[in-house]
């Protein structure tokens, strides 16, 4: 018998050339074949490791370090020396025995020996059946698959949810997610309705205008009256298709599936639930979409002059937007947002003012800190000479924040702080008083404005303004005035602060960027095999896994081979009995997600304390030894379905919904959270990964008053239902 | 754009001159150009900025803004080996921090800047093997390609070089010479940069810059013994311009020069060599306006048994593989620069019965009409029954008149052996790697012993039941002989079953005695014992197969057949005994192939 080891990791150079400096290709030397300890392990599942498949690997074995084994594994035995393509790496093999290509899998390098200076030999392991996938998915994390396009730019919009819908099973689309009903926790949250929030841009509420111009969901129209819309609330989570997952998995490190069972519909219409919605790239969302500007110290703003002619003796607003100057002269980004998608775009001459335009939907914070006005060069027709009785009242000044929604023209002041200025003389206390008055040239201090949180549109401008809220005090009413507002913002910033945890209406997210870096690919599929006792079984030639369940991966002892034939009967027969410890109680389980207070109150309620939905338990005969014996999924969290009246619109009875997952933390009060009435706790972020059914509805296309079919669903946009 | 700080050169490497740091240490033995993959092959690459000392970390505080210069922290050395210098070949790359710190023997200071070495002995030992010549072909056929070259087996997978259609030549089947190598190594550095980050100097225009290259040298696959071989190639096995005659072969037989032993070679040999190394082929003042050499050669001389001389000529097949130029008057003239690996049979079957054998130099006539090599033929008596031995050295003759010749060797001897061959016990004829690179042979005739060790695969498998025999009849009926399938016969079925061979192990091992030899005769025939590439000729229809077919390619009936060396120990000097035999023992490299069951 002849073995012959081949090498084959072929590195190209950019082109079609092999690049044969970095690539390990050649046939390895093997010692004599009589001695060559190539020892296989054919494993099959562990009986007592339910996630445990077959697999086929290599006893370490030894290959000597002839020259050319040297050559091949790069002179693997100098120990600093440096390739690109380390041959410590795990390496594509094949294993011919007899010249006929035997084992086709992967070979690692696990260490050297010999004496002084010289290696003497190597020490290898090869991994066969279903180790090779299994090896190149070791550490690799669920955020990492490689959905092609279909995982990116994924728009968080109403059109875009509803398009997911008309999906049956995950071969009808390219997209790997739908959006399902499931509830989190309290809906639309700021409304107290029984209704999941589905919101619409004004443009795609208003068929009459642009949706690509209307974009806002939240903001003023150009009549300055605002929307009135509720506060998004991000009610629908993507749940992704799991026979997608799998493609994409193995197609990742170069396999296939063939699967009769995952070709079936219910499992193609499986889907695993990214439950929490949340971005695991806050710092880079931080970097692209928050700023923070911070002025140089002293910086000179340009002033805003303010004219205003036969005043009136009843007190009035002026505004100024305020010019910011050139990034760079008088703010500097800071290094954090230097490269900030938000764009500014200074204004000259005081015509708009300086703004801000937000770069993504989502919640803001803007804070203003140590901002200072002096007021200067004030004159009454021109003249800055004044008598007694001569003098401009102003009552408040104001530091604003104004926001143009996207697709209007006004400006709204959504933030601000007033002066709290001080009467410095005259007879009128609670004025200030510019004119013959030691008021002028005074520097008007605000305080900080800490912000409030808010959502804001892509396509929003943000300006600063100072206000003054005067009158005419010139012989009685009246005169024409000008004075000069100088910014001072000494030491001074503006800050966007942007809530870049979580998925927003209108934002545009990539799948890889909301799963869970914690998430391994292994354990995912761990968690598939659990679920449904599946066996896997590799062709590393065509570089197939066959994946099927139990009971139709073996066949039945019917068609066993016969084997006698090849018994050598001259050895000694050994009869080993199975040795097992396992225990007189089973527990077949769902991962137990400590998040989740419905399945651990129902868990330790009616499940005798195992903290699961449903799980299954079995107590073997006396023979077997007391304790537990437990198989828990090890991805998967099991899940309570209800029929959620959170869902269901207005309605005095009680509806005999369709269920669905019901995921809810602890409600504030410590009270149980009942699927039958609308109370609920916040929305949870932090549950383990859940495993359900799509089960597309045709009664989404019910009428709009609902009698035309079952209702189990309402959502809310603007002030309208939608069914 | 960044540099390093300071400046970085060679300290410590295999090759130095009068230019080279190492001249102000060492002054002799320079220009040792030919050098042993089996010594060290130290590259050590010296950084001095400022008055940093060996007991001073590169530091990020050293990043010179100005000049865009750091520290370095490590030098990466890029290892290239070649044959032809078109196919510079990227073996290996080592990346090495500073080496640890010497201490001054009085002041415990420490040196002076940081050093950075490596040696990359083995990385070349792994490019060695060897090249066998086929027997009785004149010299191998290509330097670059070699002969029959060790390493691994070739796939020879590919029939057509561009298409499926195939060539009678492959392209794909070819390895390079393995008896040599030339190496180059190129120091690149990683330095600090302001941040603490490690930086590539790199020029404006993304080039890798400060990088230091090293002289080239050659490498051969020689072993040199602590207690009796010197490391010192320069001017000896090193071929080069001087002119002397103390260049040597590669060999270590001790037939040369003035000492008494003259080889033994039998008339019926095709096969005995001598390979040797020429860096440079001109011969220092061979004319009075020239080193060009026109012709080089080796020159034979027969003796009879009192010393008489009794023919010379001359063997020239290596010269074949010499590179020439031609100058600007159309003359063919040896390349000066050779730096490369010959070799030349000078077997008496090979003189006798192949060799074109030549005569001293003829006139040059430049091309068109050049009558390069520059050679008439020999037509005289060469190895005759009379000639008790010969003799060999290489001879050069200037390219212009008058044609100066010069020896440019050692004498080697050679006795011829007239021993009757006893058919059917043959002699067994052994060729070796021997310890300078070469091949060296030798012709066992004492005492032939073959045999094989067997060892048998047994296994017990099931018998047939012979309960029940199959009958001529059934209920009483005789069955139609048209009934029966096969002679298969139920109980009858005795012929197999019960214990069967599943595998048969069989060696053969072999063994022959020498001739009783001196001490320095059996000093060098020790060699064999510690060589890992051993042949013997045999002489079989495998071995007639080659011959038959391609015989350019394979011009004997005998071939090369490895074997493997199994004596655990020799004695190679026994004071009471005197002369000393060997018994060698050895088994065919070759599987005794056996069915399997």
């Amino acid at each position: 018998m002849s073995v012959k080891i081949e090498i084959l990791d072929y590195v190209l150079d950019g082109s079609s050339n092999i690049d044969w400096t970095k690539s390990i290709v050649g046939e390895l030397d093997v010692t004599d074949h009589s001695e060559f300890p190539l020892a296989l392990t054919f494993q099959i599942s562990d009986i007592k490791d339910i996630t445990s498949t077959s697999g086929d690997y290599s006893k370490t074995f030894k290959i000597p370090a002839t020259k050319h084994n040297n050559n091949l594994l790069k002179h693997l035995y100098i120990p600093n020396s440096s390739n690109t393509n380390s041959a410590t790496q795990n390496k594509p093999c094949r294993i011919s025995v007899n010249n006929l290509q035997s084992l086709v899998g992967l070979i690692k390098v696990t260490g050297i020996g010999g004496y002084g200076e010289n290696a003497s030999y190597y020490n290898c392991v090869f991994y066969g059946n279903n180790l090779s996938w299994a090896l190149l998915l070791d550490n690799q994390y669920m955020n990492v698959i490689d959905w092609e396009t279909y995982g990116d730019d994924l728009v968080y919009q109403k059109p875009e949810i509803i398009a997911t819908w008309q999906h049956e099973k995950s071969d009808d689309t390219t997209s790997p997610i739908v959006y399902p009903i499931t509830s989190y926790g309290d809906f639309n949250s700021l409304v107290q309705e029984p209704y999941i929030q589905l919101l619409d841009t004004l443009g795609q509420k208003n068929s009459s205008l642009d949706p690509a111009v209307y974009k806002g969901y939240v903001g003023f129209y150009s009549n300055d009256n605002p929307y009135s819309t509720p506060t998004p609330s991000p009610d629908w989570r993507p749940a992704v298709f799991v026979k997608t997952t799998l493609d994409k998995i193995f197609k990742n490190v170069g396999y296939t599936i063939t699967s009769t069972f995952m070709d079936t519909d219910m499992f193609k219409k499986l889907v695993w639930l990214l439950p929490n919605f949340k971005y695991n790239n806050v710092d880079d969302r931080l970097k692209k979409y928050a700023a923070e500007a911070e002025f140089v110290s002293p910086a000179t703003l340009p002033y805003q002059t303010i004219t205003e002619n036969n005043i009136s003796n009843t007190p009035f607003w002026v505004t100024k937007p305020l010019e910011l100057g050139t990034a760079g002269t008088y703010f500097n980004l800071t290094t954090e947002t230097a490269n900030t998608d938000i764009t500014y775009t200074n204004a000259t001459g005081g015509s708009g003012g300086s703004a801000f335009e937000i770069a993504e939907y989502g919640f803001y914070n803007i804070s203003v800190f140590d901002w200072a006005v002096q007021i200067s060069n004030v004159t009454e027709s021109g003249s800055s000479t004044f008598i007694a009785n001569e003098f401009l009242g102003v009552e408040t000044f104001r530091l604003a924040i104004q926001v143009q929604t996207v697709g209007h023209n006004n400006w709204n002041t959504i933030d601000f702080i007033d002066s709290e200025i001080t009467y410095t003389g005259g007879s009128n206390n609670w004025a200030f008083r510019l004119g013959r008055s030691q008021d002028n040239n005074r520097l008007v201090n605000f305080d900080n404005i800490t912000g409030i949180r808010r959502f804001l549109n892509k396509g929003d401008k943000i300006r600063f303004a100072i206000e003054a809220k005067i009158r005419g005090q010139y012989q009685g009413d009246g005169g024409d005035w000008s004075f000069r507002l100088n910014p001072k913002p000494n030491n001074a910033n503006i800050t966007f602060s942007f809530a870049a945890d979580f998925v927003e209406y209108g934002q545009t997210y990539n799948l890889n960027d909301i799963i869970n870096q914690d998430y391994k690919q292994t354990d995912f599929i761990k968690g598939i095999a659990h679920a449904f006792n599946l066996q896997f079984s590799t062709d590393e030639t065509t570089r197939t896994v066959n994946i099927e369940p139990f009971d139709s991966f073996y066949l039945p002892y019917g068609s066993a081979i016969d084997w006698t034939y090849k018994l050598d009967r001259s050895k000694e027969i050994n009869d080993k009995w199975f040795e097992t410890d396992l225990k007189k109680k089973f527990i077949f389980k769902y991962k137990t997600d400590n998040k989740d207070a419905s399945v651990q109150y129902r868990g330790n309620e009616y499940f005798k304390g195992v903290e699961d939905e449903y799980p299954y338990q079995e107590e073997l005969s006396g023979n077997f030894e007391r304790g537990e014996t437990i198989f828990e999924n090890p991805f998967f969290a099991g899940s309570y379905n209800a029929k959620d009246q959170d869902t269901t619109g207005f309605s005095s009875t009680y509806v005999d919904n369709l269920f669905s997952a019901c995921l809810w933390v602890e409600k504030e009060d410590g009270s149980l959270t009942s699927p039958n009435d609308w109370a609920r706790p916040s929305k949870g972020n932090e549950f383990l990964p859940r495993l359900l059914y799509w089960n597309k509805q045709t009664c989404l296309t019910c009428s709009s008053t609902g009698t035309s079919g079952m209702k189990f669903a309402q959502a809310q946009t603007w002030n309208n239902c939608w069914r | 754009m960044s540099e390093i700080n300071g400046t970085a050169t060679w300290g410590f490497v295999p090759y130095d001159d009068d230019s080279s740091n190492l001249a102000d240490t060492f002054w002799t033995y320079r220009e040792n150009y030919l050098k042993s993959a089996n010594d060290p092959l130290r590259y050590q690459v010296q950084w001095f900025s400022g008055g940093i000392n060996e007991s001073e970390e590169p530091s990020k505080l050293n990043w010179n803004s100005g000049a865009n210069s750091g520290d370095v922290i490590n030098v990466v050395f890029e290892v290239y080996s070649w044959v032809d210098s078109s196919e510079k070949e990227l073996i290996a790359t080592i990346k090495k921090a500073r080496d640890i710190a010497n201490k001054r023997y009085d002041t415990q200071a420490v040196a002076v800047g940081h050093r950075f070495t490596i040696d990359i002995s083995q990385i070349m030992s792994d490019q060695l093997s060897y090249s066998l010549c086929p027997i009785n072909k004149g010299t191998w056929q290509s330097n670059m390609y070699g002969g029959m070259n060790g390493g691994l087996v070739m796939q020879d997978n590919v029939i057509g070089n561009a298409a499926a259609t195939g060539n009678p030549v492959s392209n794909y089947n070819v390895s390079k010479n393995g008896t040599f190598r030339h190496l180059e190594v190129v120091a690149k550095f990683e330095i600090i940069g302001a941040d603490g980050e490690i930086i590539t100097p790199y020029q404006a225009s993304g080039q890798v810059t400060n990088t230091i290259t090293s002289e080239t040298i050659t490498v051969i696959n020689s072993v040199n013994q602590f207690e009796k071989d010197s490391l010192y190639y320069y001017n000896l096995f090193n071929m080069d311009i001087a002119d002397l005659t103390s260049y040597r072969f590669l060999s270590r037989c001790p037939n040369f020069g003035n000492y008494s032993f003259k080889k033994p070679v039998r008339t019926e040999d095709e096969a005995e060599w001598l390979q040797f190394y020429i860096k440079n082929v001109f011969s220092t003042d061979i004319s009075s306006s020239s080193n060009s050499v026109g012709a080089i050669g080796l020159y034979i001389e027969t003796f009879l048994a009192d010393g008489t001389a009794e023919n010379d000529f001359y063997i020239r097949d290596f010269e074949d593989n010499i590179t020439t130029i031609v100058n600007s008057g159309g003359y063919i003239i040896a390349d000066q620069n050779q730096d490369s690996s010959f070799i030349q049979n000078i077997s008496p079957y090979y003189i006798n019965n192949t060799a074109s054998l030549k005569n001293s130099s003829a006139s040059r006539v430049p091309q068109p009409s050049s009558n390069y090599p520059y050679w008439t033929a020999y037509t005289g008596d060469k190895i005759t029954s009379d000639t008790s031995y010969y003799r060999v050295s290489v001879s050069k003759f200037a390219m212009w008149s008058p044609y100066t010749e010069k020896r440019q060797s050692e004498y080697y001897y050679y006795t011829i052996d007239r021993e009757s061959l006893k058919i059917p016990y043959s002699f067994v004829r052994f060729h070796w790697l021997n310890s300078l690179g070469g091949i060296d042979s030798y012709t066992a005739k004492r005492d032939v012993v073959e045999g094989l060790t067997i060892s048998r695969d047994v296994i017990e498998r099931k018998s047939g039941d012979r309960t029940w025999y199959q009958g001529n009849q059934s209920d009483g009926s005789v069955l139609d002989n048209s009934l029966y399938h096969s002679d298969t016969m139920r109980g009858g079925d005795i012929y197999k079953g019960g214990r069967e061979v599943t595998n048969i192990n069989a060696e053969k091992t072999q063994s022959v005695y020498t001739e009783p030899l001196n001490k320095d005769v059996a000093k060098w025939l020790e060699e064999m014992m510690l060589s890992p590439n051993v042949w013997i000729e045999m002489d079989t229809d495998a071995t007639q197969m080659g011959n038959t077919r391609n015989p350019y390619l394979r011009p004997s009936d005998k071939e090369y057949i490895p074997v493997i060396i199994t004596n655990s120990d020799v004695e190679s000097v026994n004071q009471e005994n005197g002369l000393v035999k060997f018994n060698i023992e050895y088994t065919l490299a070759h599987k005794v192939i056996t069915q399997r069951n």
